[in-house]
């Protein structure tokens, strides 16, 4: 038996039998502006482990995930990261892992080339950075997302 | 007479850009005229209807259940096509109603006759301060106003838009052109088409639609410091792209009323 899931909403208007498109109902939608740049960026730049957890913690991790106090991801946070991803580049020994934090911010983790950690944490208007190398912590604004990523491009 | 409007058009944005706009033309084509709020928030789903509607319920008294309620919510949550979709809508007795999701919120406008921008924006104004009270909104994603037009008749030739293979234009054959626009930091996605079906109180009608939908993006609005300007950038946009792609003399058949 197939079942017809509900209109999503009543629109005002549809298009002609002719002119409709029958893809949703095959599983198929329609990207979203600029999805399709996104998703090869993460696929790039963090590979299939970075992506598939990306795309886990975008459309599964709502509110309360992992046991009640987990925030859901935070838009800007998840936008200041593409943007930061666009001009990073990894030392081709460390594939960077990347994290949901309860805050509901981002975390990419990697190593330098010299072995140390690197951890930058993505938040709505700013980035937490820790370099183990020089010891040093310190935030700059969501704003120079790319500078940054400049700036640790080994 | 057609009136003396000139256009600018730039190497970047490929519609010309009237530089005056109209306030209103009749008869107005504007079936539709949506502003929508996608949010993220840290309540669940099932408090959030209550927390709206004890703050509008005064303008708002009625409450209709949409059919994309009638799923669990772990299904919708596992359905990145119902994230944005509304499953409450909020009826007033006057031009406009409250759609309502977990993750989006939108003012209508609904009746048959468009109540213009003013009033859109006076009840904006009065929906986001509702909004900011009520707490739940940790932070906004999109703002965005869409407004979907109807002709009842092809409206393609009435636009300077064309759709040509090689050197022959596609006219007069059923026609659908979807694009999207972008003018940092707003984005549109265009759709145009000329055989669409009409619901109304009074039946279906067959016509052409020109449905114009603008937003900005997470990193480009603070939802309660700066929402109702991005909204009205947004509408100018979506003005400047309708105007825009309107022929001149077919313009001035509408008795444009500018400021």
């Amino acid at each position: 038996m197939t079942t017809t899931l509900p209109q999503p909403r009543q629109f005002v208007y549809r298009l002609s039998d002719n002119l409709r498109d029958e893809t949703p109902a095959f599983g198929v939608r329609r990207s979203a502006p600029s999805e399709g740049e996104r998703e090869e960026l993460l696929l790039s730049k963090l590979g299939a482990k970075g992506w598939g957890r990306l795309h886990h913690f975008r459309n599964f991790y709502s509110a309360g995930w992992g046991g009640g106090t987990g925030k859901p991801l935070s838009p800007r946070a998840l936008e200041t990261f593409y943007r930061f991803l666009e001009s990073a580049r990894f030392p081709e020994t460390s594939m960077p892992s990347v994290f949901l934090t309860d805050e509901g911010t981002i975390e990419l983790c990697w190593e330098d080339q010299t072995g140390k950690a690197v951890q930058v944490e993505f938040r709505p208007s700013d980035i937490e950075l820790y370099l183990e190398a020089d010891e040093v912590e310190e935030s700059v604004p969501a704003s120079e997302a790319k500078a940054l990523a400049s700036r640790l491009a080994p | 007479m057609i009136p003396s409007t000139n256009s600018v058009t730039t190497s970047e944005f490929p519609i010309p850009i009237p530089d005056r706009l109209p306030i209103k033309i009749d008869p107005c084509p504007i079936v539709e005229a949506i502003l929508e709020i996608r949010f993220v928030t840290q309540e669940s789903w099932a408090t959030l209807p209550g927390l709206l509607f004890a703050r509008i319920r005064d303008r708002y008294p009625e409450q209709k259940t949409l059919p994309l309620a009638q799923i669990p919510e772990e299904m919708r949550r596992r359905e990145p096509a119902f994230t944005y979709q509304p499953l409450i809508q909020f009826l007033s007795r006057g031009d406009f109603l409250i759609q309502f999701g977990p993750r989006v919120v939108s003012l209508v406008a609904k009746s048959k006759e468009y109540p213009g921008w003013p009033a859109l924006e006076d009840e904006t104004r009065w929906l986001m301060s509702q909004l900011q009270q009520t707490g739940f909104v940790s932070e906004g994603e999109r703002l965005g106003v869409r407004y979907i037009n109807f002709f009842n008749f092809d409206v393609f030739e009435k636009l300077q838009l064309e759709v040509c293979a090689g050197e022959k234009c596609l006219a007069g054959n059923e026609l659908s052109v979807t694009t999207v626009l972008t003018r940092p930091p707003l984005t549109s996605r265009l759709l145009v088409a000329n055989s669409a079906i009409l619901g109304t109180d009074d039946g279906a009608r067959h016509g052409s639609i020109l449905d114009v939908d603008v937003w900005v993006g997470p990193a480009d609005f603070d939802l309660f410091q700066n929402g109702l300007a991005k909204f009205n950038e947004a509408h100018e946009f979506e003005k400047q792209i309708f105007f825009g792609l309107l022929k001149p003399d077919f313009l001035a058949t509408l008795s444009p009323i500018y400021p």
